[in-house]
């Protein structure tokens, strides 16, 4: 033990040593049950696509008690699963073209912002690669179906690939989505995000009439060490890839 | 002022345990051994830098940063609140900036207060008060998408053990007045210029409490991540560091194919700093406790700050592992750089006081068992 005793744990009371003990158990218990009720992977899987793997049963329902009772509320809740840990996360910045009524361009704002000091460059670089990583995982619609006439189909947003390294977000009635292909769209909290970058924008750029934010999430695949002895690996496989999700209103 | 009488410690002890097995004292000694809080001092000189350094370069951007108004606005928490876990919702849960951020007056004041506020606590004036506010601050300022990372959540755990360390610090210490006792101990280096209160250099069970729950959460972070590595086929093939040298937008295939002329060597050396680093997270919690391997402790520490920083670019996660690796420095280790430090010109503020030095060696061990009336 490499803390130098000082003075004699004797001196402490013994309730002092027992509550405390309990305590310590308690906490690190806590501690230990986030990082066991964190998911693991993703993982390759009999389809060919990468999926993360629930955590331990016991671990999560052990943790649905604590996390939100002790460890949120002290910030704590953290199960050390960094995304540093993971190199291989795709390179993300956001476009924002400002739009006025008529729908010029106004200007273009861009995060990571190169105007800006390193740390701040660094939490706008966080805002963008965090919203690359808020896609669905892709899902495959099979089943046709048939609605009646005096009904509409849910609509479903999607990902489509409009030209070469350019996919924007569309909507269509269910029965129409394609069906040849896996398909995949921004989850809830990504709408929320990119929303919510647009009402800041018109609110900020007001003066100049903006009233719409085009929002265009690009990304860029890491290069694996592969490309030095593989000549055969083209390098437009590492183009920028285009995300529009179209013009969002104020 | 109540006088601070004490009494040894053989006289107001329980008797020795004798019952007590061998597992169970260590464990006592483990965590309630009071002792010389210098270690608990330095991080919190530490940890109030790294504070500071993370929030002084956001001074320009509040509204944007941390506005109601801002990048993720007043609506965008509310609709956070309805979604579910699936559904990407992220942990946010207290903060004082729903409060003050509707206005940028407000925002700056608290923004302002709050550098002002871990300023106070850095020096170690009125900690006991100060270090529960900075924490509360820090957590405040961390509800928000862009600050939900790796070295944010080190950094909250750093302010939590200081606050606790500083509210637990001197509490059972004897003649403090009403307002020592409310806001903390003085620092060691008030009392030289007053004579009053000496309760912050006093052993303490506090302090010992609070750096042993930092080690054992720091060691658990270390390994946890070391585990995670392993889910990744990168660190498996050891090439996880070619990944943030040559990041997307930066990185050019041709330029790669052209600056690189032996491929396997330079693959392999990437290789052995990956498993080196793996080796050094696992093996954590086997030397962070030991002064033998103090050098690897430290020297981890100091390669983790400046890998970090200039082959990842995350300002924030080098240093705070470099501080959760100082945290297992023992006061002795301190006392003695600090000793060592003090014969550089310049820096003999830092040796002992004269008073200390020329107290003989049985004092200072009868000392050491003495405890106050108080804490009875």
């Amino acid at each position: 033990m490499s803390q130098s005793p000082s003075t004699s744990p004797e001196a402490v009371p013994r309730w002092l040593v027992i509550v405390g003990s309990a305590f310590i158990l308690l906490h690190l218990f806590a501690v230990v049950i986030v990082v066991l009720a964190a998911p693991s992977g993703p993982w390759a899987s009999m389809q060919g696509m990468s999926y993360p793997e629930q955590p331990p049963q016991f671990a999560l329902a052990i943790n649905q008690r604590t996390a939100p009772y002790y460890l949120d509320p002290l910030r704590l809740a953290y199960n050390f699963h960094y995304m540093s840990n993971n190199p291989t996360m795709l390179g993300a910045r956001l476009e924002m073209r400002l739009l006025d009524e008529t729908g010029k361009q106004v200007a273009v704002v861009r995060l990571p912002d190169e105007n800006v000091n390193f740390w701040v460059r660094h939490r706008q670089r966080l805002l963008a690669e965090k919203l690359a990583t808020m896609d669905v995982p892709p899902f495959q619609l099979t089943q046709e179906k048939v609605y009646p006439d005096d009904s509409k189909p849910p609509e479903v947003h999607f990902w489509d690939e409009q030209s070469n390294f350019n996919m924007a977000l569309v909507s269509r009635p269910e029965n129409l989505a394609p069906r040849d292909r896996p398909l995949s769209h921004p989850s809830s909290m990504a709408m929320l995000m990119v929303n919510s970058f647009a009402r800041h924008l018109c609110r900020k750029y007001k003066d100049q009439g903006v009233v719409r934010v085009k929002l265009i999430r690009q990304t860029q695949s890491p290069i694996p060490p592969q490309v030095l002895w593989d000549q055969s690996i083209p390098s437009m496989v590492f183009d920028t890839q285009n995300w529009n999700f179209g013009a969002l209103p104020r | 002022m109540k006088t601070s009488r004490v009494t040894p410690v053989a006289a107001s002890a329980p008797p020795p345990t004798d019952s007590a097995s061998g597992p169970i004292q260590a464990w006592t000694r483990f965590w309630f051994m009071p002792v010389d809080p210098i270690g608990l001092h330095v991080v919190r000189v530490l940890v109030g830098l790294l504070l500071l350094s993370w929030l002084l370069p956001f001074a320009g951007h509040l509204d944007d940063l941390f506005g109601a108004q801002g990048w993720f606005d007043h609506n965008a928490y509310l609709a956070m609140s309805r979604l579910s876990e699936e559904e990407g919702r992220l942990p946010v849960s207290w903060s004082l900036l729903f409060v003050v951020n509707s206005n940028s007056a407000t925002l700056a004041a608290f923004y302002w207060g709050t550098l002002a506020l871990i300023v106070v606590f850095t020096l170690g004036l009125w900690p006991r008060l100060t270090g529960l506010l900075t924490w509360v601050c820090v957590a405040s300022f961390t509800v928000n998408p862009a600050f939900f990372y790796d070295g944010d959540a080190l950094v909250l755990i750093l302010a939590f053990y200081m606050m606790l360390g500083y509210l637990l610090l001197g509490l059972r210490t004897a003649g403090q007045d009403g307002l020592a006792g409310v806001l903390g101990p003085w620092p060691g280096w008030l009392t030289r210029l007053t004579d009053k209160v000496k309760s912050m250099s006093r052993p303490s069970l506090g302090a010992n409490l609070a750096l042993r729950l930092l080690q054992v959460h720091f060691a658990i972070a270390i390994l946890a991540s070391a585990f995670h590595k392993l889910q990744a086929g990168t660190w498996w093939s050891g090439i996880a560091f070619w990944y943030p040298l040559y990041p997307p937008f930066e990185a050019t295939v041709t330029d790669l194919r052209n600056s690189i002329s032996n491929p396997q060597l330079y693959i392999g050396w990437l290789s052995v700093f990956a498993y080196a680093t793996l080796a050094w997270q696992f093996a954590f919690p086997v030397f962070a406790w030991s002064r033998r391997w103090r050098p690897l402790l430290i020297g981890g520490g100091v390669i983790a700050w400046l890998g970090n920083s200039f082959l990842y670019h995350l300002p924030l996660f080098g240093p705070a592992i470099f501080i959760g690796c100082l945290s297992y420095v023992s006061a002795e280790e301190w006392r003695r750089w600090f000793a060592w430090l003090s014969r550089l010109p310049g820096l003999n503020r830092l040796a002992e006081r004269p008073e200390e030095r020329a107290l003989p060696k049985s004092s200072t061990q009868e000392a050491d068992s003495l405890v106050t009336v108080g804490q009875r």
